[in-house]
């Protein structure tokens, strides 16, 4: 059937997906660090300070989405029924609502603990050399960071699949590609910083640069995934000139990055990361908008 | 709870006066499109063209004409569209902040007061039927009639239709009369006749139609699915896959990174009196 009425998910919507994908993918690679023994790494301290700011970001975006941003709150608890909260685990706009709550929460425990240990910030207990990163309550946040992160990932995908709408609910692997996305982007942007700031041990790097390559091929894979499940409703998300563009140019890019990130083509480490890592960063923009807008461009 | 009441809509008696999307607007205090200002569409007589959040009722027109040159066989059908209130709802269920209740009336009705205009209604429903009402920026769709409900009062659409095509009652009356009306136009010869939003459908429509003709032509779904049981399950196994492989792939990249790893290289490094620690020997 075909659609008359806007579903009006626009700029605001992708810009968040990617925001919040780069949040989660960088926060679940600093987490799977503290697991295997470096949760006072540069690179995750990194991804500690970067995260909230863009879990903030993607949180104001989803606020000023709504038609009436001043009964944002009404996602979270009961209007009729203050303080009770608001929850539907089956609807995937209220899960992402409280996981994102969830992920900004232990993000922000995640960046104060940065702060501490850089000597910026200390609270009682809470001071240089006792931070939480980098002990054993540190593992224990790592788990629990490593399953919000990926579900914060995730959920994002069937925000657009659980729906009625051509090219979106033809497909059950839109939440397994944005994971893979989330992941490929949170690992550029961690790499771009590194190009530009120069700040982590190589070995870091070249374990970041490893994953972040695999996380491309499992990304680049799932692609094919999603346009075999999709078939003929492909044309519901290549429904415009500017969709087609946005997707042929996101597979080049990342067939371009994965060479120059993993098979060390060029001489220079920081133009290397650098150029690889927004290129990837770029792809992951345009996969969003593609998925996003696609099927909406279908309906006007 | 009361019994459940809906429409029945009979598209073989529709003359598109459209006197239910005019009662509707009336009633409910909906304002003209675009302020009243003529457009047309070019399709047929139906100017209004979508059911959205500021008009609950819509006239459909369907013009069938058979393929030969003179159009030898041909027949004008209107149906008056509406919300289905279904009774598995992709609207409600979709809803993150319960402003889309279920009535007394099983009837499927959004607080404007509590609605935040997320949209996530607005792609959850099967049949294109909601959108954000222009004036106070929530979601809107017909409540049929709720307030007139709790009053004893008719639908205003039902009460000003002037031909009986649409009728409002409990759902099970209303679906015996739809069978007799059916099986009177088959008798007839009309062989097209059938009811659309049977109980298989969505667990039932309160509000069902009897239709000539396919579904397509009145821009209704042949199969409608309610989105969480088509795609929650599948996109969660698959994302679940996705994020073990993930994880898997952060093991066999930061595994090397580990503690064991690092003091075995200290070791190393001690013995070696080296001072160049940045980069992991083979």
């Amino acid at each position: 059937m075909l659609r008359d009425n806007p579903i009006g998910w626009n700029w605001e919507v992708y810009i968040e997906m990617f925001a919040v994908g780069i949040a989660a993918g960088a926060f679940l690679i600093a987490m799977l660090l503290e697991l295997f023994g470096r949760g006072r790494s540069p690179i995750a301290r990194t991804a500690h300070l970067i995260t909230p700011p863009l879990a903030l970001l993607g949180t104001a975006l989803l606020i000023y989405k709504l038609e009436r941003s001043e009964r944002f709150l009404h996602m979270i608890v009961q209007s009729e029924n203050i303080p009770w909260p608001m929850f539907k685990w089956w609807s995937p706009i209220s899960f992402g609502a409280w996981i994102l709550m969830a992920f900004s929460l232990v993000a922000t425990i995640s960046f104060i603990d940065a702060l501490v240990d850089r000597s910026w910030f200390r609270a009682g207990p809470w001071y240089r050399g006792h931070t939480i990163h980098g002990s054993i309550l540190g593992k224990v946040v790592a788990v629990i960071g490593i399953l919000l992160a990926l579900a914060l990932a995730a959920y994002s995908g069937a925000l657009l699949s659980v729906t009625a709408v051509p090219g979106w609910d033809d497909t059950i692997f839109i939440s397994a590609l944005f994971l893979g996305v989330s992941a490929a982007t949170g690992a550029a942007m961690l790499l771009l910083l590194h190009a530009i700031f120069g700040h982590a041990p190589l070995d870091e790097v070249d374990s970041l640069t490893q994953f972040g390559s695999m996380a491309v091929i499992w990304q680049l894979f799932l692609l094919i995934v999603v346009a075999i499940s999709l078939g003929g409703a492909m044309s519901f998300i290549l429904s415009s000139t500017r969709t087609i563009i946005a997707a042929a140019v996101a597979v080049v890019l990342l067939l371009i990055a994965l060479p120059i990130l993993y098979l060390k083509v060029l001489p220079s480490d920081t133009l290397r990361l650098g150029l690889a890592s927004s290129l990837i960063l770029v792809s992951g923009f345009l996969i969003r908008y593609t998925m996003v807008m696609g099927p909406q461009h279908a309906i006007e | 709870m009361a019994e459940p009441m809906g429409f029945f809509t009979d598209v073989s008696v529709c003359i598109g006066c459209k006197a239910c999307e005019v009662a509707c607007k009336q009633w409910n205090q909906l304002s003209a499109n675009e302020g009243g200002a003529p457009q047309l569409s070019g399709n047929s007589y139906d100017n209004t063209r979508t059911l959205d959040g500021n008009t609950w009722r819509h006239v459909r027109f369907v013009e069938d004409f058979s393929d030969d040159e003179n159009r030898t066989q041909a027949r004008w059908l209107m149906m008056s569209d509406v919300c289905k209130h279904c009774v598995q709802a992709g609207c409600l269920e979709a809803c993150p902040t319960g402003a889309i209740i279920r009535t007394e009336f099983d009837t499927v009705v959004i607080q404007a007061d509590v609605c935040n205009g997320c949209r996530a209604c607005i792609p959850a429903c099967p049949f294109d039927v909601i959108e954000i009402n222009p004036v106070n920026n929530t979601a809107m769709k017909c409540t049929l009639c709720y307030d007139r409900l709790q009053a004893g009062m008719v639908p205003a659409c039902a009460q000003a239709c002037p031909t009986d095509s649409i009728q409002f009652g409990p759902v099970r009356e209303l679906r015996e009369r739809a069978d007799v009306r059916l099986q009177e136009l088959q008798d007839r010869g009309v062989e097209d006749a059938s009811i659309y939003g049977r109980e298989e459908m969505l667990g039932g429509l309160n509000a069902f139609f009897l239709i000539e003709g396919p579904p397509e032509w009145y821009g209704l779904p042949e199969d409608p699915k309610l989105p969480s049981s088509n795609n929650l399950a599948g996109e969660g196994i698959f994302a679940a896959i996705s994020g073990v492989v993930l994880a898997v792939m952060g093991a066999i990249s930061f595994r090397k990174l580990g503690p064991s790893r690092r003091a075995a290289e200290a070791e190393r490094m001690n013995a070696d009196s080296t001072n160049d620690t940045s980069r992991p020997q083979a």
